[in-house]
């Protein structure tokens, strides 16, 4: 049976354009932060320049890469419209400054008070902002056998939850409260629900649909990618119930499970449809995909070895955040940008005249070279953790840094490219 | 917007296989056949995707189109010429 659709146009080019344009110099400001205070950032994660590293990566880069995609994917890949779209350009506004005030206030601890407030009240601004619409989208869409729009219902629920816990902290740093729970049970929390629930739910949901659409593979499978959900969403929440009632190792162990088992199920999903796709080509994208999967069920299993907390600790920020999420963010950059400016500037003109491909507004030679320096980066740093060698450290930082700054002209000359036709 | 087809008018169906082709080669194909549309004839495109773009594009240059999810990586989307 046919059934017809109605559905809105996707967002000015503008919006997603301004978020993805950010991002990459909030990375490198990661890899300074990371340059200038490696000794601070091995240390503990408690420092300060420890926390205003990782802010600059999960809200600078992270969150403000998937919020410039959610505006996207919404009416590509689900088939619905935000309202209120004109929004997002406040939205991206509130969390540039929120964020520069995060991170300004780890560093300039005389002014913290003034400078967490005003994050506090800057970030929470710019996430309802996001949150409403997007939420309101979700949920007018029919989910029936899309597990992508159940990851991504979950997701903004769970960054609903980080922004919660992230509020305690700044609160307490700004001197308004004291923690009503301890500092480390308020954190595990903070960082389940951002890390896995916001970051890790996404890309999986997201992954569930590009994947077969950008390389010709096989379906994922709705099936598979329900269970994956289930499991998932299992530890997500379960996972912060066991902690916050300071549950022993071995209820830790349990919560945690169901969680890791699902993603050894997508990692190793994708590398399967990936190895039977029809694409035969393969691009940087793919590598990023490639390279990243490998990262996501290792990063899970870091905390419970037997090495010290502090190497725990850098090195699960190093496989998650970077090895991980950084790592296959960056690779659907690389697919989405071309296509929206493809998308705005030549679809209006096929079968009128010649319209140059994906490819050929963001040439994956550039794509390719940025990649390698990422490996670098990954190889460097974990070199110097393991090692214990601070220069090492400081040399992945200023890598990384220049990986970001590349990342930045390749977004760049891809407008340039676009504006030639 | 979208009209039901009677089974009883004569069309000529031209059917497009893309589900091989990377994006965002579908969309250029369907979108060229599209222009070559007359009164009679419509597209049956073979597509792995429901693709959204497509719609609103196919919308906006004045076509009529429906879509049936064969199975999750069969659309089956067919267009034609608003009378």
């Amino acid at each position: 049976m046919y059934r017809g659709l109605s559905l809105d146009q996707a967002p000015p080019e503008d919006i997603p354009l301004r978020f993805f344009l950010t991002a990459p110099i909030f990375g490198v400001l990661s890899g300074l932060i990371l340059t200038f205070y490696a000794h601070e950032l091995v240390g503990s994660r408690w420092n300060l320049e420890t926390i205003a590293f990782t802010h600059s990566l999960t809200l600078g880069w992270l969150t403000m890469v998937m919020i410039g995609a959610f505006y996207q994917m919404i009416p590509v890949l689900v088939g619905g419209s935000v309202p209120f779209v004109f929004l997002s350009r406040y939205v991206h506004a509130f969390l540039t400054m929120g964020t520069l005030c995060l991170l300004f206030a780890f560093f300039f601890s005389q002014y913290i008070s003034i400078l967490m407030i005003l994050a506090g009240v800057l970030i929470t601004v710019a996430l309802v902002l996001f949150l409403v619409p997007i939420t309101i989208s979700l949920f007018q869409v029919k989910a029936n056998g899309r597990p992508t729009v159940f990851a991504m219902r979950f997701s903004v629920i769970a960054l609903t939850g980080t922004l919660l816990f992230g509020l305690l902290f700044a609160g307490d740093l700004a001197g308004l409260w004291n923690y009503p729970i301890s500092k480390t049970i308020a954190t595990g929390i903070h960082m389940v629900f951002g890390l896995i629930g916001w970051v890790g739910m996404l890309i999986v949901g997201v992954g569930f649909y590009v994947l077969t659409m950008f390389y010709l593979t096989p379906v994922f499978g709705n099936k598979l990618a329900a269970y994956i959900l289930v499991l998932m969403g299992v530890s997500i929440v379960g996972f912060p119930i066991t902690v916050l009632f300071e549950g022993d190792l071995f209820l830790l162990l349990i919560s945690g499970f169901p969680g890791f088992i699902g993603t050894i199920l997508f990692s190793s999903r994708v590398y399967r449809i990936l190895a039977k796709r029809k694409r035969k080509a393969i691009d940087a994208t793919m590598k990023f995909w490639w390279f990243g999967l490998a990262f996501f069920p290792i990063a899970l299993l870091i905390p419970w070895l037997p090495i010290s907390t502090e190497k725990i600790d850098t090195l699960f920020g190093q496989f998650f955040l970077i090895g991980f999420a950084v790592s296959i963010t960056s690779g659907m950059l690389y697919k989405i940008v071309p296509f929206i400016l493809w998308f705005h500037r030549f679809s209006h003109k096929i079968g009128k005249e010649n319209v140059p491909l994906l490819r050929d507004i963001l040439p994956n030679k550039r794509s390719n070279q940025q990649f390698i320096c990422f490996i670098v980066v990954n190889i460097s740093m974990f070199l110097g953790i393991v090692l214990e060698t601070i220069w090492i450290v400081q040399l992945s930082g200023i890598l990384l840094s220049i990986s970001f700054m590349l990342v930045f002209l390749n977004i760049f000359s891809s407008l340039r490219i676009a504006q030639k036709g | 917007m979208v009209q039901n087809l009677s089974k009883n008018e004569s069309f000529n169906t031209v059917t497009l296989d893309v589900r091989e082709l990377e994006p965002c080669e579908p969309m250029v194909r369907i979108l060229e056949a599209a222009e070559q549309l007359g009164d009679n004839d419509r597209i049956l495109a073979l597509h792995r995707k429901e693709p959204f773009p497509l719609f609103s594009i196919l919308k906006e240059r004045g076509y009529n189109f429906s879509t049936d999810k064969k199975s999750e990586d069969l659309f089956e989307i067919l267009i034609w010429r608003t009378s």
